[in-house]
């Protein structure tokens, strides 16, 4: 990052190439639209780009930073696309398949993270993991996370904490 | 105080689970808040665990399938990278910024706080200059007017020592109560020397006047005066010669500037015998 802060442009492109495939699969998780989670990746590292000079190591890795960043702009875009939606009953792509790419990029490091937050996913209740992700992906309020489950607020928080204890416990164990 | 021993005390191996929420937006307003202050005040233990928090809440999205974006995503990117560098990078021109607009600020600041105590000095001096200058015009003053005084006070040791000097007493009138005064007088070289104490001071518009009172019954101005706070004055009055034997002295009060004839009333008399 801080290579990019001074304006050094293949330290950029690495950084993009190492961790588009992912936040891109974030934009199109939330936004289920494959141009506008093209605008929101470029979006997001021109971002990046801009402010590089912001990121301060010690508050979380570059990941915990872009994954923050994408997330935050993919939900508000999502949510000013539903206000639009309401308005004009407009046809969205959303069946457009998630299919995975070829992963050439895909390094052994990030596949192992995938394979440990799965695992750790998949340990927990279908309404424990439901929970996590109407959290993270479609930034629900958990109330409204409570409402759409159809259980007691308090029990949407466990839900939350015990999820994260999980995957905080299985990334630990394979720090 | 009730409230402060029912408030839960939360301790940091609590808040390491309440940090999972914190970074998950599920804390209410009130722990959000109360987070938000431990936070802020420094504990070394939360903060790993906040980064911990972070990193467990982010590393969800790495269950999904990664999607390599199109290649021409990154085209445009970079274009648009480039149409910025070749501008200025942002990061490079806000740290230009950054570094020069304070630069700029606290140099002008510098500027008005020296130009402010500079300033401040020369007026100081200024004042100074201006406050020894009416100092040493007052001593001057002083030193005039001891000088003279001292004279004065020359005089009269010198009028006392001679062997002929006469001494005429003054009575008061009931319009001078507890004053005194005298005249010393030598009659070899025609000086009085005329000495008041407790004299009230002169009303205004107003003088004391001293009057040679001959035998013939003329009355000739000998001089104003006036006395100081504590009612005490000092007067050297050359006599002329030619007025012929003298009788008295009186004192009166009369218009400022004096009089040729008394108009006033009569504050002193004494015969001189």
């Amino acid at each position: 990052m801080r290579a990019i802060a001074s304006g050094d442009r293949s330290a950029f492109s690495l950084l993009y190439d190492r961790h588009s495939p992912m936040l891109f699969a974030i934009c199109r998780r939330i936004l289920k639209d494959f141009g506008k989670s093209e605008d929101i990746l470029i979006e997001v590292f021109l971002e990046v780009w801009s402010r590089a000079d912001r990121f301060d190591g010690s508050r979380g890795s570059p990941l915990t930073y872009l994954v923050t960043l994408t997330r935050s702009r993919a939900i508000d875009r999502q949510r000013s696309q539903s206000a639009q939606l309401n308005a004009t009953s407009g046809n969205p792509d959303s069946t457009a398949p998630l299919s995975p790419a070829a992963n050439p990029l895909q390094s052994a490091e990030s596949k192992e993270q995938q394979q440990i937050v799965r695992a750790a996913l998949a340990d927990l209740e279908p309404a424990q993991r439901e929970a996590l992700e109407y959290a993270f992906y479609e930034g629900l309020s958990h109330s409204e996370i409570a409402q759409k489950l159809q259980k007691p607020l308090g029990t949407v928080k466990t839900y939350i904490r015990q999820g994260l204890i999980r995957l905080r416990s299985s990334l630990r164990t394979n720090k | 105080m009730r409230r402060e021993f029912e408030r839960p005390i939360v301790t940091c191996q609590e808040r390491q689970d309440l940090l999972l929420l914190y970074v998950a937006g599920a804390l209410d307003a009130n722990e959000r808040q109360e987070m938000r202050a431990h936070l802020a005040s420094g504990c070394q233990t939360c903060a790993a665990n906040l980064l911990e928090a972070h990193a467990a809440w982010s590393s969800i999205p790495a269950a999904l399938d990664p999607h390599q974006p199109a290649s021409v995503v990154k085209q445009r990117l970079m274009n648009r990278i480039a149409e910025k560098s070749d501008r200025l990078p942002d990061s490079l021109a806000l740290r230009i910024f950054r570094i020069l607009v304070p630069a700029a600020v606290a140099a002008g600041i510098a500027i008005i706080v020296t130009h402010a105590v500079l300033s401040r000095r020369i007026d100081e001096l200024q004042r100074e200059t201006t406050a020894e200058k009416l100092l040493l015009g007052f001593q001057d003053q002083r030193m005039r007017s001891l000088e003279a005084g001292l004279s004065n006070q020359q005089q009269i040791t010198d009028m006392l020592r001679a062997p002929d000097t006469r001494l005429i007493k003054m009575d008061a009138t009931n319009l001078q109560p507890g004053a005194t005064a005298c005249i010393i007088w030598n009659p070899k070289s025609m000086h009085w020397e005329l000495l008041t104490c407790g004299m009230a001071l002169a009303p205004n518009g107003k003088t004391y006047e001293l009057w040679i009172v001959t035998q013939s019954g003329q009355k000739i101005p000998a001089c104003t005066f006036d006395v100081d706070a504590s009612g005490e004055a000092s007067k050297l009055v050359a006599v002329p010669h030619d007025i012929g034997p003298m009788a008295m002295a009186a004192v009166t009060d009369e218009p400022a500037g004096g009089m040729p004839q008394p108009t006033g009333h009569f504050q002193f008399t004494g015969k001189i015998q």
